[in-house]
């Protein structure tokens, strides 16, 4: 694991910066532990796993029903890559991954920050010639205000613009698309697509240096690796597809195999997971088990949800399963908390849902707030008892037991 | 009944679980049975044959011939005793080799060979060894089997349960006196089935007592017998005085007490009185007493 | 090591228990801060230990040691330590894929599922092999965690019997210690892993099982701690003694507490 603080110190006062590894643009060292972390992307999905993707580590996102938020989440952590210059690994075997690169989301940097400084300086050009109370700094040089956008540690994103190819060829990617690696029309053989898939990447982050065997490069960067849909059937894996699977193991071994290259490089990696697809709950355990950070996307489409006036704001809950502890007892995450997301026409953002006395209000109509009330009957009270129970189902998520009070 | 069993034969499994250990109630009937001038020939694959020996006096120990599947079963080390597997009969038998006395053969524990077996050979060993045996010589008086119930299907655990004479499956005694609850099941030659729950407790030397169907006194865990002799008497070292001396009783019982009428004053209240004042009332016009209503409140 | 576990294990560095299986049992939490207690304890009490790390890195538990008061490389230097390295080993086998190595790899029998574990068995063997220059104490193995094995696909049977040859050397012949983590949970779905929990309940000497509050995540308490010291047979049938107690992490330790009576109650 990569700390900040640089080679194994004999103390265990480490210094949070320097050691040459802070230096690498895009990433900042974690406050709890030194972690050396990236950002995904989307600054409430950073808040939610403890400020970002530690260096390192694997974050597994459990697919939504449609597939429609997860890929939201894949193309903010690559956006969020070309923006910091890492270079890219993106492997898919639904589409191909140079289809996914060219739709990423625009980010908001010196554009932004260009016209507000146009607008501020049109408005406080006239008083620029003469100070009334600082003029002692009169005649100083202006300094330049535009932050430097590849140091700094996320960064905001417009989901209605797409990101511009400039930017994109400015950074290193590689694809990897299963139809074209595997050779053949009809998927290979049950496995065989992960030790492809592991060879690929275990090939980059030789060549490229993420490991450090190549002490002559200077400048050390980040690998971000993307899999996309990694379990569905198009990768040959028939864990999705039936209950009893021939072939449980490959994703796991697949998994095992990925942990090990990323403990010794310099990358970090996302995953999505169709996981309402694997009907045998014992392999998601496993592989959840295997990866760091695990969360779960679960959208309100096509459920009872949908028009439910509580929900009203959200497109649907986010649960945070699992978070890693590492180099240290402690896990950076503090509490799990209600959380729910929503797709806006610009951004992507994930919030915690405020609800109260939800117990009060299925006793007592009259405790409803007046706009829920006029429309309460029996389904929408069924629904209320259905959200408190996820509710309370995702109150326990990171540390769950037997349903008993314990104290 | 548990003393019945121990001292029967033909083939008993005893059946734990994580819980609650059967191991001492399978070295209680090794006892039992070295008592009774028995051979013991024990395969044991899951403790160490110190372990089985340990706590057992020396006349029982003398008695007991390990075949040790504990180090080396499958022969990694190149130190194998018992032969890898399979589990059949010819093995076990060139195993045991020639006894004169009566052979009880116990397995510690069947889980083991159950695992590393299939189901039917070994079901197949288990129902006809004693069988065989006896056809070459051998006397196999009991086979007593220790079966780890929750590690394997429960299918499983009912067709080799089927095979034995006598079932005794083990779990955990409510309260601390007793060591375990085991209940037995026995098929018996007269094609009856006795099932009899019994908590039972294990003494020096692996002796077995049964404490009968019935639950133990409940004790917490950790109190200790309260000795009945010296009984601190709370009313000894008062200010005030508890107790009343024999003079003070019987004045006690004098005294009279208001509204405690003698006898001949109760008398004349119980008789009736000339010249006791009688109210006679006769209702006038004015007075409605309606039965049904009366206080004239009900509006109907 | 956690000072308030040792009081509560009777745990003591001068007088080791010896022959002890100690499981640790986790259920739907991470239970791998007592794996972090024995190794410290262990290596602080002079014991020679072989580590097989199966799912993270060698710095992560030396970073996490150093705040515990054990540096983890001078003890692989001067021969206290064996450390396996599971990823990276992995990573080797599942790499390689038919091209045989010349150094024989610990986890080979990755590469061939029908294999059985007398590879990493006999690394584990000669590791704690008593030698007669050493001078240290009893051996003792450490495995993080053994449910990984399945998941890599060993069959369990296999798995069973590398830890009964563990066992039978480690804890019975040389008069080692095992240490051993493995997953739970409660709803049961994965068959192998709970034949393999209840053969290890089975027949370990001291069950550590550790779990989330059911009620959910408490700043004060992360778990509840339920301590299990099986009975022997040795003498007469002892029962087992069950104790609970409820814990909270720290940077650099971890407390326990009664139930009912951490700092959000009290």
């Amino acid at each position: 694991m990569f700390a900040a603080g640089g080679s194994m110190a004999s103390s265990s006062f480490r210094r949070k910066v320097g050691g040459g590894l802070a230096v690498i643009p895009g990433t900042r060292a974690s406050v709890h532990n030194g972690q050396l972390l990236v950002s995904t992307g989307a600054s409430s999905l950073d808040s939610v796993i403890g400020g970002g993707l530690a260096v390192g580590t694997l974050l597994l996102i459990e697919e939504d029903k449609y597939n429609m938020y997860s890929n939201l989440l894949l193309k903010y952590f690559i956006a969020e890559g070309v923006v910091s210059g890492h270079d890219l690994f993106v492997a898919s075997a639904e589409e191909d991954p140079s289809s996914i690169l060219q739709e990423l989301p625009a980010p908001l940097l010196d554009d932004f920050h260009k016209n507000n400084l146009d607008k501020e300086e049109k408005t406080t050009g006239d008083l620029q010639k003469s100070m009334k109370i600082a003029w002692r700094y009169q005649n100083l040089p202006k300094l330049e205000v535009t932050p430097a956008a590849r140091s700094r540690f996320g960064h905001h994103y417009d989901l209605s613009k797409a990101m511009s190819s400039e930017m994109l060829q400015a950074v290193r990617c590689h694809t990897f698309f299963l139809p074209t690696e595997c050779g053949s029309a009809i998927c290979c053989s049950m496995g065989h697509a992960y030790t492809l898939l592991l060879q690929s990447i275990h090939r980059v982050i030789q060549q490229e240096g993420f490991d450090g065997s190549c002490p002559q490069k200077k400048h050390k960067n980040i690998l971000r690796i993307v899999l996309q849909s990694l379990g569905s059937v198009l990768w040959g894996d028939d864990i999705c597809c039936s209950d009893h699977p021939q072939y449980i193991h490959s994703l796991t071994r697949f998994l095992h195999a990925l942990r090990g290259l990323l403990r010794m490089s310099l990358s970090a990696c996302v995953i999505s997971l169709p996981a309402h697809l694997i009907q045998n709950k014992a392999i998601l355990s496993r592989v959840r088990n295997l990866s760091d950070t695990v969360v779960g996307l679960e959208s309100f489409i096509g459920s009872a949800r949908e028009t439910n006036a509580l929900y009203k704001d959200y497109h649907g809950l986010f649960h945070v399963y699992q978070c890693p502890r590492l180099n240290s007892l402690l896990c950076d995450v503090s509490g799990t908390k209600d959380l729910a997301f929503k797709l806006q026409r610009k951004q992507f953002t994930i919030e915690i849902v405020i609800h109260v006395e939800l117990q009060g209000v299925l006793r007592n109509c009259l405790h409803l707030p007046p706009d829920l009330s006029d429309r309460a009957s029996r389904s929408s009270k069924q629904d209320l008892s259905e959200c408190s129970k996820v509710l309370n189902a995702g109150c326990a998520a990171m540390t769950a037991g037997r349903t008993h009070l314990d104290f | 009944m548990l003393e019945e069993v121990v001292s029967g034969g033909g083939s008993l499994i005893i059946i734990d679980d994580i819980n609650c250990c059967g191991r001492s109630l399978l070295k209680c009937f090794l006892a039992a049975a070295a008592h009774k001038g028995d051979s013991i020939h024990i395969l044991n694959f899951d403790i160490p044959k110190d372990e089985l020996r340990a706590g057992m006096d020396s006349e029982v120990a003398e008695r007991l011939v390990f075949h040790d599947g504990f180090m080396d079963p499958l022969n990694w080390n190149g130190e194998a005793v018992l032969p890898a597997s399979p589990f059949t009969l010819k093995e076990l038998r060139v195993c045991i080799g020639a006894d004169a006395s009566p052979v009880t053969l116990v397995l510690d524990s069947l889980s083991w060979i159950l695992l590393h077996n299939p189901v039917s050979a070994v079901c197949h060993t288990f129902q006809h060894f004693q069988r065989q045996a006896k056809s070459t010589g051998l006397n196999v008086r009991q086979i007593i089997g220790l079966l780890h119930g929750d590690l394997h299907k429960p299918a499983v655990v009912d067709s080799v349960c089927c095979l034995a004479s006598t079932v005794v499956t083990v779990t955990q005694a409510p309260s601390s006196e007793a060591q375990g609850t085991a209940v037995v099941l026995q098929r018996r030659k007269s094609r009856k089935i006795v099932r009899a729950t019994e908590y039972f407790t294990i003494l020096e030397h692996f002796a077995l007592k049964s404490l009968g169907q019935h639950q133990p006194l409940m004790k917490l865990a950790g109190e200790k017998e309260e000795t009945p002799a010296a009984e601190t008497d709370p009313a000894a070292n008062l200010t005030f005085n508890l107790r009343l001396s024999e003079e003070e009783r019987r004045a006690k019982e004098r005294v009279l007490l208001p509204y405690h009428l003698s006898a001949e004053v109760k008398s004349s209240l119980l008789q009736s009185h000339a010249g006791v004042a009688k109210i006679y009332y006769e209702p006038d016009a004015a007075d409605d007493v309606d039965e049904e209503d009366p206080d004239d409140d009900l509006d109907v | 090591m956690f000072v308030e576990l040792n009081h509560l294990l009777n745990s003591d560095l001068d007088k080791l228990k010896q022959e002890e299986l100690t499981l640790i049992c986790d259920i739907k939490t991470d239970g791998s801060f007592l794996v972090h207690h024995f190794l410290s304890f262990y290596l602080r009490a002079g014991c020679k230990v072989c580590f097989v790390a199966l799912v993270q890195s060698f710095s992560h538990y030396n970073i996490v040691a150093q705040k515990l008061g054990v540096n983890l490389t001078t003890a692989k230097e001067r021969g206290q330590l064996v450390f396996l390295e599971g990823l990276k080993s992995s990573v080797n086998v599942l790499l390689a894929d038919g091209q045989k190595s010349e150094q024989k790899n610990p986890l080979q029998f990755l590469s061939d599922t029908s294999c059985d574990l007398k590879v990493l068995y006999d690394f584990v063997r000669n590791s704690l092999a008593l030698s007669s220059t050493n001078t240290w104490k009893c051996p003792v193995l450490l495995v993080d965690d053994v449910s990984v094995l399945l998941s890599l696909g060993v069959n369990t049977i296999h798995l069973l019997d590398f830890l009964h040859y563990c066992r039978a050397t480690i804890c019975s012949q040389l008069e080692g210690n095992m240490v051993v983590l493995v997953h739970s949970s409660d709803d049961s779905e994965d068959e192998e892993n709970e034949l393999l929990v209840n053969y290890l309940c089975h027949h370990s000497n001291l069950i550590l099982q550790v779990e989330g509050l059911a009620t959910g995540f408490c700043k004060e308490v992360h778990g509840q701690l339920r301590i299990t010291w099986k009975g022997s047979c040795r003498q007469k049938g002892e029962k087992d003694v069950v104790k609970d107690y409820q814990y909270r992490i720290h940077d650099k330790t971890v407390t326990f507490f009664a139930r009912g009576t951490s700092a959000a109650v009290l």
